[in-house]
């Protein structure tokens, strides 16, 4: 009696796992292409706001350079991907992804733009878990203050200056939040110094032959023909793409 | 309207408001009333999830036993939250990018397993959508509620990143309320969510007193839910 019971229950049970089932299979697949269009746009917009296309005349970025645990740093993980956008088979200049651990809360990830004179293109947050309010101001559509990396370089900013103001450096604090911009203000200067040490390979090695193409072309200057994405790993915490 | 769909909008919206009376959901209410856009954009997916499990629940509720009652429950939630979830991020990208980790978060929203159990279970398919539709706007307009307190005293500007919801033209409907202010960080952080929660049920229990004493109604019955934790008689 108990046992004709727990198999009645249990192929009911399976039942509506399998039709629930079947109900998600079908609404991934119907929304797989639209999301992935959808990432690939956000991640366009974020490299068009790093390194501004007009700086490269391929409409591609190639996607060969993979960061080897020898010349990883501490923001810099082994495995990163870093992007070469090229002008007539040069590299015009690079986007580097990173992320560091000294913000106030969780990880900051960033995406660095910078072109061969080793000068700052452009400087965005990918994901933060900043204090809403006052470390937020890192994100563009909070605060310019961001935009005020454009164009520094080791040549025109000298060492001491890649601080915040308080710390004698020229990039400004934000009222009630000086650990947030410092730790971006810190991680962006060692990416310089970092794109500076591996000139050689970043900039001047050989490129394959085979790249992605990534065009800029339509309205939004989004035309994305190989199926990019971020990294699979789920995102904890309010994320932002700007 | 018929008096019974009449009865289950005024619960949803005041007297059983699953935000202010039978305090259900408080971690996203909490978590994501930090301004208008987020809490809208919360509040419609769990209306959306409420309405889409409330439907299922009242469709399945004849075949369903009382053994597996909760386990069918519990899958058709997460399964209507995972679709959400997907829709959401085909086509409202940057919105499931700021809501993160808190769409999946709706499948543990007590509301939604609550109404799937005591209401849904029990009665037709219109009824349950019905009240699925109400206690979410309930949830909804709460949300919205406290999120437009702690937007407006926590930055002073009102209706900020709407775009994310309503596209490029939403950008438009920010509004500077108080020029030159100086954020009041409080109202922003976990805080202030709790405070102005408390502030919202007792500003809800004060008008609920002042009905009582205008016009005097039938003595109210104490046989309501015997939960520990509810701010008003659930009936």
């Amino acid at each position: 009696m108990i046992a004709r019971s727990i198999i009645k229950h249990s192929a009911a049970l399976a039942a509506f796992a399998a039709i629930c089932a079947l109900i998600l299979a079908f609404t991934y697949a119907k929304t797989k292409t639209p999301i992935a269009q959808a990432k690939a746009k956000a991640r366009a917009q974020a490299l068009a706001e790093v390194m501004p296309p007009s700086l490269y005349f391929d409409p591609v970025l190639d996607e060969s350079f993979v960061v080897s645990d020898s010349n990883s740093t501490r923001f810099i993980t082994p495995g990163t991907t870093i992007l070469r956008a090229l002008s007539n088979g040069v590299v015009a200049g690079i986007i580097v992804p990173i992320q560091t651990p000294e913000g106030y809360s969780g990880d900051i990830e960033l995406l660095i733009g910078i072109d061969s004179s080793l000068a700052i293109t452009g400087v965005r947050v990918v994901s933060h878990k900043e204090t809403p309010g006052l470390g937020d101001k890192i994100q563009r559509n909070k605060s310019p203050w961001i935009d005020s990396f454009i164009d520094k370089s080791l040549s025109n900013t000298h060492p001491g200056a890649w601080a915040v103001v308080k710390d004698g450096g020229s990039f400004d604090q934000f009222t009630g939040a000086t650990i947030t911009p410092r730790a971006v203000v810190h991680a962006v200067y060692s990416t310089v110094l970092y794109a500076r040490d591996n000139y050689q390979s970043l900039f001047e090695a050989p490129l394959p032959e085979t790249l992605h193409d990534i065009s800029f072309i339509t309205t939004q200057r989004v035309n994305i023909k190989s199926q990019l994405g971020y990294s699979e790993k789920p995102v904890l915490g309010a994320t932002y793409a700007e | 309207m018929p008096s019974d769909l009449k009865d289950l909008t005024v619960k949803g919206l005041w007297s059983n408001n699953p935000a202010l009376v039978q305090l259900l959901g408080l971690c996203p209410l909490l978590a994501v009333s930090t301004n208008v856009a987020n809490a809208l954009g919360l509040g419609l997916a769990t209306l959306f999830v409420l309405v889409v499990s409330n439907v299922s629940v009242s469709l399945v509720r004849n075949i369903v036993s009382n053994a597996i009652r909760l386990p069918v429950f519990v899958l058709i939630i997460a399964s209507a939250v995972t679709c959400t979830e997907l829709l959401m991020q085909a086509y409202s990208f940057e919105l499931y990018q700021v809501l993160g980790i808190f769409l999946p978060l709706i499948t543990t929203n007590c509301a939604i397993l609550g109404r799937a159990e005591a209401f849904a279970s029990k009665n037709p398919v219109v009824p349950a959508a019905y009240d699925g539709l109400m206690m979410g706007l309930g949830f909804a307009l709460v949300l919205v509620a406290l999120g437009s307190i702690r937007e407006l005293l926590g930055t002073g500007v009102l209706f900020a990143d709407m775009q994310l919801l309503f596209g490029t033209r939403a950008e438009a409907w920010r509004c500077i309320v108080f020029k030159d202010y100086e954020p009041f960080l409080l109202a922003v952080l976990p805080p202030g969510a709790f405070i102005f929660t408390g502030l919202l049920i007792a500003l809800k229990n004060r008008l609920d007193q002042y009905f009582a004493s205008k016009n005097v109604k039938p003595t109210a019955s104490d046989a309501g839910s015997k939960r520990a934790r509810v701010t008003g008689v659930i009936r």
